[in-house]
């Protein structure tokens, strides 16, 4: 039985990362990647033996779970070292090691002759570890440790060219964001234990299935700290502002952690802790809210960028937010499925990106590139595929799980959502439009020789796109709660089986096929439209983005975010700190203290007027002052 | 013969005492050097024995002597330790080793005495951590002031004459009002226990009324305090960091601090229970103060050591309101963080150090790209810095969440307030570590210098192998601590105390207060 050797998953990348830490300095470049990958391989080799098994179980069997040891204990709190691995936790697992070792065979050649390419190989290894820690973990507390430990890997990776300031700061911000993110995460954890005097997500779960007397204010509470901590992570409004900075990083780093992995840990983990939500009667909308807004907001600023990493950093932030949408419109498994179909198809888009920005020597500007299908045909055919399946083109997998969302909105929260999902999924397909009508149509403004990927660049893409076209199966039978994937999820959910529909309007068949054509049909017009726009009138297209220079600016700032927490926050506090060190300590605090001791020295030199020397000095005082304190005291007392 | 029948305290307390006798036989540089270095890892070796005799289900003092020794004032010399000393005893010892390898080679001045000098200041510390008698107490308190006042003053930086003076002044204020305490406690003995004696065991017998116990608590409390140290008695320390050597700051930030905390839990909690159920909120306002004040600071200086200097007070701030809490959960998050601040800063310090030996500077402003130079150095300090700013996996997170789970325990909005260090911790350390090993070099100093050398790594593995082993298995410590826990907090529960829940208003009734001093959480 595989499932005996959970743990393995996780320690086979903690082993390579070990090798090559530190060994590798003698190693070369080949023999470093080859670690690297191989033991993610052979990660990636048992999990699928374990979905087999997982898939041929009996659906009650799917749970499975290893204790390793006691971690920390306080009284009754128990803390274990222990893994869990259910569907929601094979789902990740899945798109962790298939993407992650994809990405991995695509940094031998992406990262080949740089600096620091054992540094990044050990950090993309110790990435994959803690990702897994993070979702097999059975206790709050442990994937509260992945969950700082991928935080750890993204500040390492975003500032792996730590030599340039703009690596490094991006770096920083995105550690500190999250951070502040995690603070919510982490008051929310100390909630969980003196509420629950345990964190392990199977009692939580037995103890909320029951009658448990637990208020549901504080059961609120407890979700929306877990939710910070979930929107610091997953770049969800307004804690999204270090995702477009992360694209510092190197590009196959921004598919594994910014695109495919990582971000998408906040979703995972709303649908992990899915009892409280069920529980906590604001929280669901709230969530709701959250994503389609980021959702929206994040798809407008994707349709003002220059760069062809910030579209898809922005469009990443807007995906997210619709699988927040999915859960807080409690279909958490149309949430997964959206988490893995995007996992698919967003890695493939920066991929194909890194292998564009390859070709024309780090350019990244896409209005420097253009007519790239005739040089890289495989490249840009593709990133076609994977941008087809951004825009929710039938019939690849965006389509179905972007469709369940937005249908889920309109059964929940009624036509307004729907048309604010519908509104995102037109901007997505316009900026998907536009990217690829700018960068891959029309005629080429690169001037210069363009670099051939090879095969370490094209086996990648060719895969992925594959998968991006076939895994919308797993959505069929559409229109049903029943699709491949519910079925396999579902054991995972059991405790909110009537949270799937039954709080919604209930829709009739045919309205939910009108909507999703209606949906398709504007995405597929939009996606047109703008690639025509853009690759045979660019002319006229940048006449008009010139006309309203404002707005795009506004737009390509994103909304001025930065400025505006720059403005309240960080100049603030920085004028704090100044002060603090300039006035307060130093005038203020040690300046009484200076005070006190001129006028004790004035003293002790009257005092000791005939010694020289400082030590002497000081005893005679201490004697004095002492004999005459203990005077005192003892005739008060005595 | 036994191991148990052998006097290992006092064996662990003079073994370096006698080494620093056998250092003056030469003074040869390898000969200081080479006995130094042997007697503290032997120190060391011995700190470690008592882990093995040590059981953990007792809740008495262990391994312990006693010796009458000036009876007629009823001083003897009283040794013990519990669960609270037994990690601190190796952590000392195995710091001071650290301190040897630091300092070797590398002393131009006085060299014999620079190396005696620190074997008297473990002796002192190790002293200090094992006394059971007050008096006893107080001796290794004041003795060990003395090579530390003389460390920073003849082996310190340019301002190191102020820099001494005030460190000396600050403690010996403390020292003073401690003194005082201890001797009217002597006297109280007499007059309420088994006559005038300085024995601790005999003292916590006592029952003091209450206002007494709220003037000695103030005593006793202020001197610990200026030692950890507390806002606002915290001035000394950067400036004593800034001029003491690297292995000086080492031993001042990896152990000097701890006795403060350690005292608090040593005498105030068991002398003054309901003194200190009183003053709890004073404390924890103070503590808290410091938290986010400490890191404020840091994030303002330039010189490295300085933003360390700052953020131990930032973390012993945690600590404070951590064992202040009342609950066994934040005392044992105060003991664990302890041994993880000794070992995390007292890194940062030898880090900063190397540092400075290869720039010849500590100020931010003139460094930059030292990460692509000194690759090795690099990644250690990254180590420590993640340890420093509580990565799980590694040793502050135990700390970290065991103390913000008593806080919060305590009040939700205190553990919250203390929470803030997860944000303001990373904001200074990260910014401290990208603008000294990222970027370029901002100088444009061509200087030329080496990655860590063999010697430095010899220093540096051990303590990452700690820091992991703390991380990774706590409950080694953890399980050792908790009778002794249990047993503070028992002093302070005289009474049967409802933890407090959140929301819900929770009084601790104490009978042994008078009614006016009756003190209601909520």
């Amino acid at each position: 039985m595989l499932f005996k050797a959970i743990y393995l998953l996780p320690l086979l990348p903690a082993i390579g990362v070990l090798i090559n830490g530190l060994l590798g300095s003698r190693f070369g470049e080949r023999a470093v990647a080859f670690v690297a990958c191989s033991t993610v391989g052979i990660s990636l080799i048992l999990a699928i033996g374990m979905l087999y098994q997982m898939l041929i179980a009996d659906p009650a069997q799917r749970v499975v779970t290893s204790t390793l040891y006691r971690w920390i204990s306080d009284g009754s709190l128990q803390i274990n070292i222990g893994f869990l691995i259910d569907p929601l936790a094979m789902a990740m697992i899945m798109v962790i090691l298939f993407v992650g070792f994809i990405i991995h065979f695509y940094s031998i050649g992406y990262m080949e002759g740089e600096p620091g390419y054992r540094r990044y190989f050990v950090c993309l290894n110790l990435f994959i570890f803690f990702m897994l820690v993070l979702v097999m973990g059975d206790n709050l507390i442990l994937t509260f440790v992945g969950w700082e430990g991928v935080g750890l890997c993204s500040y390492l990776l975003i500032g792996h060219w730590f030599h340039k300031k703009s690596a490094s700061d991006a770096g920083r911000k995105a550690f500190v964001v999250n951070r502040v993110g995690d603070f919510g995460f982490m008051l929310g954890i100390l909630l969980v234990i003196v509420t629950f005097h345990t964190v392990s997500f199977a009692e939580l779960k037995t103890i909320l299935a029951g009658s448990h007397g637990i208020p549901a204010a504080t059961l609120t509470i407890i979700a929306l700290l877990l939710f910070t901590g979930a929107m610091g992570k997953s770049a969800q409004f307004p804690l999204h502002v270090w995702l477009p900075d992360a694209m510092e990083g190197p590009t196959p780093v921004s598919a594994l952690i910014h695109a495919a992995t990582m971000v998408n840990a906040g979703v995972y983990f709303m649908c992990r802790i899915f009892p409280f939500l069920q529980q906590a009667p604001y929280v669901l909308p709230i969530i709701a809210f959250v994503g389609l807004l980021t959702a929206v907001y994040a798809a407008c600023c994707a349709v003002g960028q220059k760069d062809i990493k910030k579209v898809l950093a922005y469009s990443t932030i807007s995906q997210i937010g619709y699988m927040f949408m999915a859960v807080g419109c409690g279909i958490y498994i149309a949430g997964m499925f959206h988490l893995v179909a995007h996992g698919v198809f967003k890695g493939l888009l920066f991929l194909g990106s890194g292998a564009v920005i390859h070709a024309v020597k780090g350019e990244q500007d896409i209005a420097n590139m253009g007519g790239l299908i005739k040089t890289i045909p495989v490249t840009s055919f593709t990133f076609l595929i994977g941008l087809l399946a951004l825009a929710g083109i039938f019939p690849m997998a965006g389509f179905f799980s972007k469709d369940a969302i937005i249908m889920g909105g309109y059964e929940r929260f009624g036509i307004v959502y729907w048309l604010f999902g519908f509104g995102g999924a037109v901007l997505t397909a316009i900026y998907c439009g536009k990217l690829f009508g700018i960068a891959f149509l029309g005629e080429t403004n690169f001037k210069g020789h363009i670099h051939k990927p090879n095969f370490f660049f094209n086996a990648p893409l060719v895969i992925l796109a594959f998968c991006a076209v076939v895994l919308g199966i797993l959505g069929l039978p559409m229109f049903t709660k029943n699709t491949y994937f519910a079925k396999f999820m579902s054991s995972s959910f059991n405790l909110g089986a009537g949270g799937h529909a039954a709080q919604g309007h209930g829709i009739s068949l045919q309205v939910e096929i009108i909507l999703t054509l209606i949906v398709s049909v504007f995405a597929i017009a939009a996606v047109a439209l703008a690639l025509v726009i853009y690759s045979r009138h660019r002319k006229k297209a940048v006449g008009f983005e010139a006309r309203h220079a404002g707005l795009m600016t506004v737009l390509f700032e994103g909304f001025l975010m930065d400025k505006l927490y720059d403005t309240i926050w960080v100049r603030p506090l920085k004028w704090i700190s100044k002060n603090s060190n300039e006035v307060v300590d130093h005038k203020i605090v040690d300046g009484a203290v200076n005070g006190t001791g001129k006028v004790a020295m004035g003293t002790g030199k009257w005092l000791a007027a005939m010694q020289a020397g400082y030590v002497r000095h000081y005893a005679v005082s201490i004697v004095f002052g002492v004999a005459v304190f203990v005077g005192i005291t003892v005739m008060l007392l005595f | 013969m036994d191991i148990q029948n052998l006097p290992i305290l006092t064996i662990i307390i003079f073994l370096p005492f006698v080494g620093s006798i056998v250092v003056l036989f030469n003074r040869e540089r390898m000969w200081v050097q080479s006995v130094s270095l042997v007697t503290a890892l032997l120190s060391f070796i011995t700190t470690l024995v008592p882990f093995w005799i040590f059981k953990s289900d007792v809740s008495a003092f262990q391994l312990e002597e006693s010796i009458p020794w000036i009876t007629s004032l009823g001083i003897s010399y009283h040794l013990g330790i519990d669960g609270l000393s037994l990690f601190l005893l190796p952590l000392t010892s195995f710091l001071t080793v650290a301190c040897i390898l630091v300092s070797w080679n590398h002393i131009k001045v006085k060299e014999q005495l620079y190396f005696v000098m620190f074997l008297w200041l473990e002796a002192g510390v190790l002293g200090v951590f094992s006394a059971l008698d007050v008096f006893l107490f107080y001796i290794f308190w004041e003795v060990m002031l003395i090579p530390m006042f003389l460390i920073i003053l003849i082996w310190g930086s340019a301002n190191r004459r102020y820099a001494a003076i005030k460190f000396l002044i600050y403690t010996m204020a403390g020292s003073v009002f401690m003194l005082i305490a201890i001797i009217v406690m002597a006297f109280l003995n007499q007059k309420m226990g088994s006559g005038f004696g300085f024995d601790l065991i005999d003292w916590i017998s006592l029952d003091i009324p209450f206002k007494l116990q709220a003037w000695l608590f103030v005593a006793f409390f202020v001197a610990f305090a200026i030692k950890v140290p507390m806002f606002p008695f915290h001035t000394w320390l950067p400036d004593a960091h800034v001029e003491a050597p690297t292995a000086g700051s080492v031993i001042l930030a990896g152990i000097l601090l701890k006795m403060g905390v350690y005292g608090m839990l040593r005498f105030c909690y068991p002398l003054f229970p309901d003194a200190v159920v009183y003053f709890t909120p004073t404390v924890i306002a103070l503590g808290l103060i410091g938290v986010i004040y400490g890191a404020f600071l840091a994030f303002a200086q330039t010189d490295m050591k300085k933003l360390v200097a700052y953020s131990s007070i930032s973390h012993m701030g945690l600590i404070i309101v951590g064992i202040f809490a009342l609950n066994a959960t934040g005392i044992k998050g105060g003991i664990i963080q302890m041994v993880n601040h000794g070992l995390s800063t007292g890194a940062l310090f030898i880090l900063v150090g190397a540092i400075y030996e290869r720039k010849h500077t500590r100020d931010m402003d003139k460094m930059g790209g030292l990460a692509a130079r000194v690759p090795v150095l690099a990644t250690f300090f990254m180590i420590i810095m993640l340890s420093s700013i509580g990565l799980p996996g590694m040793n502050g997170f135990v700390g970290e969440v065991l103390l913000l789970l008593g806080a919060f325990k305590f009040k939700w909005w205190v553990g919250a307030l203390g929470a803030t260090t997860l944000i303001l911790g990373a904001v200074y350390m990260l910014w401290m570590y990208q603008r000294v090993m990222f970027e370029e070099e901002r100088s444009g100093s061509d200087l030329v210098f080496s990655d860590f050398c063999l010697r430095e790594k010899i220093v540096m593995v051990p303590i990452v192998i700690f820091i992991f082993f703390i991380g990774l298995f706590p409950s080694f410590f953890l399980d050792r601590m908790v009778t002794s826990t249990d047993k503070l907090l028992s002093y302070i529960n005289k009474q049967p105390v409802v933890v407090a829940m959140i929301g819900d208003n929770t009084q601790i009734h104490n009978q042994g207060l008078e009614d006016e001093f009756r003190y209601t959480r909520r």
